[in-house]
């Protein structure tokens, strides 16, 4: 295959290698592929600029391989390493004939592809906005210094070089400004996919994030867009459910029974039935109603015995009431209606077996010693009534409120996990800690 | 459908099934009576 015209081999001055000058006309430093001597592309005797055989770097990116990204094929020529005395980084320098220069910059595993502006962008208060896209500052005033350097750049570059620059951010973009005595640069950069740096340069795909790693400026959170597809899918549910709780929840056929109770008087114990229950396992609902309860409390055992096995079914209410004054006038407590829900009794016939007692507190009423429970209790009290209604089926709501809280778990998580992913990330901004606004800032797409 | 989506909404689909298991068998773990019953009793005012 011949060999791209704008391709043209130089001797390495220092070690003799063959280097491959793959931007001629364009490329100002060239650095040795072999020992890393800096060497000036522009001078015919290809002069040496600064040795630098240090270098010795085993590149993600190797110098010369070429790969097609998002349509374009693109020949990675230089690298350099760069670190602003806390984060480190590795620019790569894309070459295309007829596209010209792009960035490929990689932190922490992930990798941004960089476009040189050609025009300042416009600013609008702190922000600055390209192509209608508002950026917001992140970092400002660091020194980003050459650490160290390989292959062919477009200006003299060497370790130690030093520019100043400011970060300004929206989600998987960030926006660059670099600059010197001399000259300033915008760049902006977006951050590629795993899948898109992996099919164009065969390189490991980013690390996912988990707590305790440190995001990138515009990396945006990879949970937000879980919460937003999972969010329609949580509120379909929630209508399902609803419908589902409308159509199993119905109670029928009630059957009303009553029974009258002495306060402080014997358990009064009485049997009601056939109750029929005619398939699979349902719910029994029992409204336990005791009307004229005051100053005293009614024991309810309610027992559905299934006449053929002799299993019991058991619940039990506690109807009271009570009532006074004191220095903040009237009070009153307690509920003089109780509904039981009894789950998944078997298909059979059912006596509903109800053992009442009611009991008098307070110092109203005639007192009189009972020698065979030896207690003091109130005569005189007018009997309580008992009204309790029987009907199949059962409207249980906490199921209900169960499976909803069951739903909105995952979401929840997302959101959990999306706040400590942002709050981790702009913990490296300038300025005041993470808010509520900066979370809902991060859910916006990229 | 991504395939989060996916599992989430198979997710969903197994909480309504569950729910409709449980309210077709007409059961609850909440619910205030059953095959065995107990229940923690205390009477009397708790008015100040």
């Amino acid at each position: 295959m011949a060999e791209d015209d704008s391709v043209r081999s130089l001797s390495c001055p220092a070690c003799g290698g063959t280097i491959a000058l793959r931007a001629a006309g364009y490329t100002v430093t060239l650095a040795c592929e072999y020992c890393g001597t800096l060497i000036d592309a522009t001078d015919p005797a290809v002069r040496i600029i600064t040795r630098y055989n240090e270098m010795q770097a085993s590149l993600a990116i190797p110098l010369g391989t070429r790969g097609t990204l998002r349509g374009i094929e693109w020949e990675a020529i230089g690298w350099m390493e760069r670190s602003d005395g806390w984060a480190t980084w590795e620019e790569t320098l894309l070459f295309n004939p007829y596209e010209g220069y792009r960035w490929l910059i990689a932190q922490n595993g992930q990798w941004s592809l960089g476009t040189m502006l050609t025009a300042a962008p416009q600013r609008d208060g702190p922000d600055q906005i390209v192509g209608g896209r508002r950026f917001t500052p992140f970092y400002g005033g660091n020194t980003a210094r050459v650490t160290r350097v390989a292959g062919e750049f477009y200006w003299r570059v060497k370790p130690g070089e030093e520019v100043r620059a400011s970060d300004y951010v929206r989600p998987g973009f960030m926006l660059s400004l670099e600059q010197d005595d001399r000259e300033q640069g915008w760049t902006i950069s977006e951050l590629l996919t795993g899948r898109e740096i992996r099919a164009a340069f065969d390189v490991d795909p980013p690390p996912f994030w988990i707590p305790g790693m440190t995001p990138l400026a515009h990396q945006p959170s990879p949970y937000a867009r879980r919460i937003k597809d999972w969010w329609p899918i949580a509120a379909l549910s929630f209508v399902a459910l609803l419908v589902l709780l409308a159509l199993f929840g119905r109670t029928m056929q009630p059957q009303m029974f009553s029974l009258s109770v002495t306060p402080d008087g014997p358990t009064v114990s009485q049997t009601f039935g056939p109750i029929a229950l005619p398939l699979g396992k349902q719910a029994m609902t029992v409204e336990a109603l005791t009307p004229s309860v005051e100053q005293g409390w009614v024991d309810i055992d309610v027992s559905f015995v299934n006449r053929k096995t002799q299993d019991s079914y058991d619940a039990y209410a506690l109807n009271e009431h009570y009532s006074g004054q004191d220095s903040d006038g009237y009070w009153s407590e307690g509920a003089r209606s109780q509904t039981l829900k009894i789950a998944s009794l078997p298909a059979g016939t059912y006596d509903m077996v109800v053992d009442v007692q009611a009991h008098h507190w307070g110092s109203s009423g005639n007192w009189a010693f009972d020698s065979s429970s030896r207690t003091y209790k109130a005569e005189g009290q007018p009997p309580i009534e008992v009204n309790l209604t029987v009907a199949r089926g059962a409207r249980f709501t906490s199921n209900f409120w169960l499976a909803v809280l069951m739903i909105l778990v995952p979401p929840l998580l997302m959101l959990v996990l999306h706040i400590m992913f942002e709050n981790a990330r702009l913990a490296q901004k300038d300025g005041s800690p993470a808010d509520a606004d900066d979370w809902l800032r991060g859910m916006e797409s990229p | 459908m991504n395939r989060s989506s996916f599992l989430y909404a198979l997710w969903c689909l197994s909480v309504m099934g569950l729910y409709l298991t449980a309210a077709s068998q007409g059961y609850s773990p909440f619910a205030d009576g059953g095959r065995t019953a107990s229940a923690a009793r205390a009477y009397g005012p708790t008015h100040k």
